[in-house]
């Protein structure tokens, strides 16, 4: 068993008094793995990352956040950050008005980065070298969630949270950011990965865990999860058991053990 | 002609003021969307700063160092004591909220340095004068100019090449994001009230020699610079600077064609006439309700 990066330990968090969207999450991330987080829209899979960096004042509710045995609760997503702890969020998070370098150098104000650990990242990027100073807002999808994803590197992260990084990108686009992924975790990177596709999501990772209303139902190495029923049913597409006329049911069974 | 120069001249010189108060004014909303109704108070107490130290018989210069420090210090104070820990507060109640400081600010000055005006003293006199071709030009004046775009341009530099600068563009676009990067945003935004409570200083301090120092003083000058920075666009640091000089020259030469005695009240009509024909104002975006 290897050490954990992340632990999120019975966490309960919401955005207003009395509406808790996690109840009860603990999950954790282990040194050099990949896991993801899979679930439908609102079950509270970009909440739980907004927590872990702590966007959201005044909470977890209830709960702890630890990483590498440091407490995150109550940190600013920037010292948040600053530890170690880099998240890639929801729609990217790019200055459109920027230029792809100022974007970077952003990623260089809490800490200077090396012109050589610059240059490492551009070549795993080189698209980025050609528009450099080229307005963010001005790149297509793909190539600013590859922005997204140097700026994040940049930051040499210890832990990279990623809020659905395939999220309106061509699949051809979306295998790439897959591979740079798989590269970067053989590198030694932990990744927490958030998805709506489980199919994309599960491919990979190491570890999966389902996120529904706000509760854990399933949890396992991914390759169990892949073959699980219940999971194949509900987010893999996969259809069983037909009604006696043939029509697919409106609404799966749900089974969780 | 000459008459016209004339007022464009005068125009200018005032108009450089109003555009570094207008530019401290967008600065802050830009980036912490808050309408800074105590930026003329603090203004004037760095101007008091300055003053006190100057009759203790202090080197000069370096009062008016101290003065545009302290006004900084204070700007930046106010900013992290009462604005930052407001994180639900409306835009309204942070605007309720830097009027009540300037309250508080313009009533501590009152009961320090009394209401009687006083004389700043400057090197630069107003009844000294230069001619250029047909145009008088008071040193006061051609100094003001100098200074105002002195420190415009410098400002302009700070935000557009320096790593703080970038920072600040940065918070002011999107501060979650910023702070996702590891970028401090509440240091950042505190640096940027201090930068604008320097800008409001500076503005204090030319204008002292000319209207006689009192805590009201830059009550006036205040309202121009907002009618200025609406009138440039309130998101824009060029419409600042271009809305402040087309507002002072516009305003002298109001004063000169039509009528002194009603040359106060051209600022309301401008902010009015902007919000009802260009609302994001000259160099503004333009708004889009989003429904």
């Amino acid at each position: 068993m290897t050490a954990e990066v992340l632990s999120v330990l019975n966490v309960e968090a919401g955005y207003r008094k009395g509406l808790a969207v996690l109840r009860g999450v603990s999950l954790h991330v282990r040194e050099g793995q990949v896991a993801a987080l899979l679930g439908s829209n609102g079950a509270g899979k970009t909440t739980l990352l907004r927590t872990v960096m702590g966007l959201i004042p005044d909470q977890p509710e209830k709960g702890e956040v630890v990483f590498r045995g440091v407490r995150l609760n109550g940190k600013d997503p920037d010292a948040v950050t600053r530890l170690g702890v880099v998240l890639v969020p929801e729609g990217r998070g790019l200055f459109p008005e920027l230029t792809v370098e100022e974007n970077l150098q952003l990623a260089g104000y809490a800490r200077r980065y090396t012109g050589r650990e610059y240059e490492a990242v551009l070549d795993r990027f080189p698209v980025l070298r050609e528009r450099r100073w080229q307005q963010a807002g001005t790149l297509s999808g793909g190539e600013q969630q590859m922005l997204a994803l140097a700026r994040a590197l940049l930051l040499r992260p210890s832990l990279l949270l990623l809020d659905e990084p395939s999220l309106g990108l061509a699949p051809r686009v979306v295998a790439q950011i897959f591979d740079i992924l798989k590269s970067l975790n053989r590198e030694g990177l932990s990744i927490l990965r958030v998805e709506q596709n489980a199919r994309m999501a599960l491919t990979v990772a190491h570890y999966g865990y389902v996120l529904e209303a706000g509760r854990l139902v399933l949890e396992g190495p991914a390759e169990r999860l892949r073959d699980d029923p219940n999971v194949q049913e509900l987010y893999l597409g996969v259809q069983r058991e037909p009604s006696p006329k043939g029509f697919r049911r409106w609404r799966p069974k749900r089974r969780w053990a | 002609m000459t008459l016209a120069l004339q007022y464009v001249a005068n125009g200018l010189a005032a108009g450089s003021l109003y555009a570094l108060v207008a530019l401290g004014i967008v600065l802050l909303y830009r980036s912490s969307r808050v309408l800074n109704f105590a930026h003329g108070d603090l203004a004037t107490l760095g101007v008091f700063l300055a003053f006190t130290g100057i009759t203790r018989g202090w080197r000069y210069g370096l009062c008016l160092a101290a003065g545009l420090l302290g006004a900084a210090a204070v700007s930046a104070g106010f900013y992290r004591l009462l604005i930052k820990p407001a994180r639900q507060a409306t835009s309204l109640s942070l605007v309720i909220t830097t009027l009540g400081f300037a309250l508080l600010l313009s009533g501590l000055m009152v009961w320090v340095w009394g209401t009687d005006t006083k004389v700043f003293p400057f090197p630069l006199s107003e009844t000294r004068v230069h001619r250029l071709g047909g145009v008088v030009v008071s040193e006061l004046t051609a100094g003001s100019l100098a200074v105002g775009l002195f420190l415009v341009s410098g400002l302009s530099v700070l935000v557009q090449k320096t790593r703080l600068g970038l920072a600040m563009r940065a918070v002011a676009q999107n501060p979650e994001a910023a702070q996702l990067l590891g970028v401090p945003a509440g240091r950042v935004l505190a640096a940027t009230w201090a930068v604008a409570g320097v800008l409001g200083a500076a503005a204090g301090m030319l204008l002292a020699p000319a209207v006689l120092l009192d805590p009201f003083m830059m009550l006036d000058p205040f309202l121009k610079g907002f009618a200025a920075a609406v009138l440039g666009g309130m998101d824009s640091l060029p419409g600042a600077v271009v809305g402040g000089l087309l507002l002072g020259v516009a305003e002298s030469a109001f004063a000169g064609y039509v009528s002194v005695k009603y040359k106060a009240t051209l600022s309301f009509v401008v902010i009015v006439a902007v919000l009802l024909a260009r609302p994001e104002g000259l160099l503004g975006r333009p708004f889009h309700r989003r429904v």
